[in-house]
């Protein structure tokens, strides 16, 4: 690590791509319906003609900006860009409806800049160590970890847990639909190639999510989101007077998006599930989670924007893609003809470093651009007149649906999830559980399939869900998080008996 | 949804999440029906979970004939009529892509949630900067994806 | 009568008009959209950006690079003879892909829908163990395997593709049981392997080129040694008859005049003898080869042949 790789990462130039690439990230990630991956596929050739460094520093910083940027449409319209950001909508989106819409975006970036900071600076020093974390994650423990995820978020539907098992249990159903990962089947597609192409997560996020805030935004005349007497600054003294007392929270949060994002595929989408729900596990106002509490925010955003750093361990590290936007850059990388792998860091380590430090500096730049972005982005939501919103927002989840595979069913299969989502939603059916099951559901099918081909091998398959110190512990955790709610239930019970059950 | 369950108190059943439920268990046997087709290996997650709908569908229509709990409160109120309109619009909006091209089909589709999300009296004014909005955020969108980008959306097959 | 007539001289004058732009060798006369049936960042799509660059040399046209993934590149096939047919529209194409999922389960295309004009390259499959396997040779894990049938795990890149074909082919040229674990992509497999999940992973040489530091082949299936791996024999060395891995070749839409299909050939063909090409496409581990228009169909027969035979054994096909 040389002052050298710190100087070629501020060259002007950089400088510049990284100014660029954090604007325009936060723009596409802010817009309901435009999500990170897409901005990342759909900018990767513009990095082509230039240096390896700078490219990556663009994408870099493309990708730092959607990811914190998803948290505008997950507050504003309860739209997530990303998986990262569904957490933001638990408690974002309460925040924004009863007026303190610009107080939960400034939160988000203060904590985003915590959370990018973090995993930047564990790139930085600790990447080789981490990455050999990836290594030790196998079939098995993605299969636990993916069961973990969906354990949460059902015992997350607070008083619904069994319409969160429901609506989890069709999400994985619903990620069955087309070519399977591992076996080859063609499943449910009834012979159309509608289906072939399966389910895609970020249709079904958007659908899922935005049609129904659509289809009920027309529904009256009254204003998209209340607007407190507060509005016109940033809410800033008060955004920081929150994250400071709550900065442990954000510490904890930051860390373990960094740690879970070193685990490829799985980490980045459960990384601020796991984040929230210790969060509110641990804080003395649990009941106010869900309803706009603003810890919560701070937990998500923190632990989404440190997978952006974290995620990248085992991708420099190990070559090995954390997330979906990582395997885009990584290929931007190959055809540059930088060899990924171990080499990044001994022999490319020009390269990697000075990548690194121009990340740190994106992380650092979403402060300012981020406040005057999102304060733009709040005043605009709550001054563009519905008969405009609900058309841009519609047309955006269109164009953006399409873009993720150049593909016009996927924009029917978000429209049709979309209208579902929300019979489903007025009936106490959450989106959450279902979106969740259709990430997590492939992760989990190819962890057992293949667990049981080792077990099989080795002669006995039972044993081999049970490996080594990972899987217990994921078990554990699986387990307490399952009894936790009914342990709490019988203690109130025994203090109080007679008292009304809390979550019911 | 009658009005009884929409306020919650009165009746403490909640029939459209038990109407759910019981649609659920029927599309989790469908879903096993389905599975006959599948390899040994590619068969096991599907029916797995198939199961594990059926029966938490069943727990869950056990659980409120049994002990109600409180019903989901949900808003009646609103336009019907604008919410079925949107969802019109857009699923024709939708199935016309490829047919009509992207901007043809866009155009369309934006007049159409103009006309489903206005509730201002229209005026001649207000017709011109809408106009003119529309173009700027439609023609916005496709230079960017379509000419910076490159993404290949939908051609006009009519033509 | 008047407009069917009118119609019929349209379309006369329009194919001839097409026919002729193409003899003349204006064509390519507006860029070219490159369709990849897969996402981003992986083999098809850096191929496809390398010959990009050449594409624009030589035509001076762009090639467009457009992504359409999903089902494996099945979405993409059934999709693609609905593209315009004038030549300006290729989508690149794998085998066993366009072989192997037609015959497993209906995806919306024949092999045959696709008309194949030129295969540039393929990756060899390879056998690739960590740099500290206790394998040194080939032969340790067949016998390893031999001792202990279904024992040896293999990590691969899917099901019923070419490091599963590979993988059951060698199993019966060497007499083995071996037990293959199909994992999401080659990242996955090749996580797989360095975690010590699996002993040993079926894939290719690019991606050995990749991971030189800590992975090495123990053979690779090529008809020659790998220029990058002078040390790695090839299967044909060792006494078994495996040559093959993840073709690459690009098609046009059903329809396309034959003079565009024929130049499409020429182009590509001409990008694939360019020396700096080829060292790139080297040096990534790619193995090149050179199958132009007229020898498609009897390229493709053999590979069906080959394939066949391995579907026979997955109980595919009778």
């Amino acid at each position: 690590m040389s002052w050298s790789f710190l100087l070629a990462a501020l060259t002007p130039f950089n400088l510049m791509l990284a100014f660029i690439g954090v604007g325009a990230g936060i723009i596409i990630g802010g817009l309901p319906g435009l999500s990170a991956t897409m901005a990342v596929a759909v900018l990767v050739p513009v990095t082509f003609g230039m240096e390896p460094a700078s490219g990556l520093i663009m994408l870099g910083a493309i990708y730092t900006g959607a990811i914190y940027g998803g948290a505008y449409s997950a507050i504003l319209v309860n739209t997530p860009g990303t998986p990262s950001a569904i957490a933001t909508t638990f408690d974002g989106y309460p925040m924004a409806k009863r007026g303190d819409g610009d107080l939960a975006v400034t939160l988000a970036t203060l904590s985003s800049v915590v959370g990018g900071l973090t995993g930047a600076i564990a790139l930085l020093t600790l990447a080789p160590l981490l990455a050999t974390i990836a290594l030790q994650f196998g079939s098995v423990e993605y299969f636990w970890l993916a069961v973990l995820g969906l354990t949460l978020i059902s015992a997350l539907s607070e008083g619904a847990t069994l319409k969160g098992f429901m609506g989890a249990s069709l999400g994985l159903l619903l990620s069955t639909v087309g070519v399977a990962g591992v076996g080859g089947d063609v499943r449910y597609t009834f012979g159309s190639s509608l289906l072939l192409g399966g389910v895609e997560i970020i249709s079904a996020l958007i659908g899922l999510y935005c049609i129904p805030v659509l289809i009920d935004l027309v529904a009256t005349p009254d204003p998209h989101l209340r607007v407190s007497d507060k509005a016109g600054g940033f809410r800033l003294r008060e955004a920081m007077s929150l994250a400071l007392r709550s900065k442990f929270n954000m510490v904890r949060s930051a860390v373990i998006g960094t740690v879970l994002a070193i685990l490829p595929g799985a980490g980045g989408s459960i990384a601020s599930l796991v984040s929230y729900s210790e969060a509110r596990r641990s804080s003395r106002h649990r009941e106010r989670f869900g309803k706009g509490e603003p810890d919560g925010i701070l937990a998500t955003e923190s632990a989404n924007n440190a997978t952006v750093g974290g995620g990248f361990i085992p991708t420099l590290v190990l070559g090995i893609p954390g997330t979906p936007p990582d395997a885009i850059i990584l290929g931007a990388l190959l055809v540059q003809g930088v060899r990924t792998g171990p080499e990044l860091f001994t022999e490319n380590a020009a390269i990697s470093y000075t990548f690194i430090y121009g990340l740190l500096f994106a992380t650092l730049l979403l402060l300012p651009m981020g406040l005057i972005i999102g304060r733009y982005a709040f005043k605009s939501i709550i001054a563009i007149p519905k008969a405009i919103l609900a058309p841009t927002v519609a047309f955006m989840t269109v164009i953006g649906t399409y873009a993720i595979r150049n593909n016009t069913w996927d924009v029917l299969i978000m429209l049709v999830l979309g209208v579902v989502g929300w019979f489903l939603n007025r009936a106490g059916f959450k989106p959450s559980p279902i979106v969740l099951g259709l990430i997590l559901g492939p992760i989990a099918e190819q962890g057992f399939v293949q667990a049981v081909l080792m077990g099989q091998a080795q002669g006995a398959v039972l044993p081999i869900f049970f490996r080594g110190p990972i899987s217990w512990t994921i078990v554990a955790i699986i387990v307490v998080a399952t009894l936790y709610p009914l342990i709490r239930l019988a203690l109130s019970h025994r203090r109080d008996p007679g008292e009304v059950s809390e979550n019911e | 949804m009658s009005e009884s369950t929409m306020h919650g108190e009165a009746s403490r059943r909640d029939i459209p999440g038990m109407a759910y439920a019981l649609a659920f268990s029927v599309l989790g046997g469908f879903a096993l029906y389905f599975t006959d087709d599948m390899s040994t290996l590619g068969a096991v997650f599907p029916q797995t979970i198939a199961s594990a709908l059926i029966i938490f569908s069943l727990a869950y229509i056990t659980q409120n004939l049994v002990s109600p709990g409180s019903v989901h409160p949900v808003s009646g109120e609103g336009s019907w009529a604008r919410r079925g309109l949107l969802i019109a619009v857009m699923l024709v909006w939708v199935l016309s892509l490829n047919w009509l091209g992207f901007i043809a089909a866009g155009v369309l589709g934006f007049i159409g949630m103009i006309l489903v999300g206005n509730y201002d009296a229209w005026s001649l004014r207000r017709v011109l900067v809408y106009a003119l909005v529309s173009a700027l955020i439609i023609g916005g969108f496709y230079t960017l994806f379509a000419v910076v980008l490159n993404v290949p959306l939908p051609p006009p097959r009519w033509l | 009568m008047k407009t069917r007539l009118v119609t019929t001289l349209t379309g006369v004058l329009a194919s001839l008009s097409m026919g002729a732009a193409v003899a003349q060798s204006d064509f390519p006369n507006e860029d070219l959209s490159y369709v990849i049936p897969f996402g981003p960042g992986g083999e098809s799509d850096i191929s496809a950006r390398l010959q990009q660059e050449y594409f624009k040399d030589i035509t001076g046209q762009e090639a467009i690079i457009e992504y359409k993934p999903g089902g494996g590149g099945a979405v993409a096939w059934s999709q693609f003879n609905d593209m315009p047919a004038d030549g300006h529209t290729i989508i690149g194409t794998n085998l066993p892909h366009i072989i192997l999922q037609p015959l497993a389960k209906d995806v919306g295309f024949e092999t045959s829908d696709l008309n194949n004009f030129y295969f540039f390259h393929y990756s060899p499959d390879a056998i690739l163990v960590t740099a500290d396997s206790p394998y040194e040779t080939l032969d340790d894990l067949v016998d390893a395997a031999r001792e202990a049938p279904g024992s040896v795990t293999l990590s691969g890149s899917g099901t019923y593709s070419a490091n599963h074909v590979a993988q059951t082919r060698f199993d019966s040229l060497a007499d083995i049981t071996t037990t293959y674990i199909p994992y999401k992509g080659t990242g996955a497999a090749v996580t797989a392997l360095k975690s010590g999940e699996v002993q040993a992973e079926w894939g290719y040489s690019t991606v050995a080129a990749n991971h030189q530091g800590d992975t090495r082949m123990l053979a690779i299936a090529s008809s020659e040694r790998h220029p990058l791996f002078p040390d790695v024999p090839t299967f044909q060395e060792l006494g078994y008859d495996l040559e093959g891995g993840a073709y690459r070749g690009m098609a046009v839409p059903q329809g396309t005049p034959e003079e565009a299909r024929q130049r499409l050939s020429d182009i590509f063909q001409e990008i694939n003898e360019d020396p700096s090409f080829v060292e790139r496409m080297q040096e990534l581990g790619f193995f090149l080869v050179d199958v132009p228009a007229d020898e498609v169909d009897a390229f493709l027969a053999e590979r069906q042949a080959e394939y066949e035979e391995v579907a026979r054994g997955f109980d595919l096909i009778d």
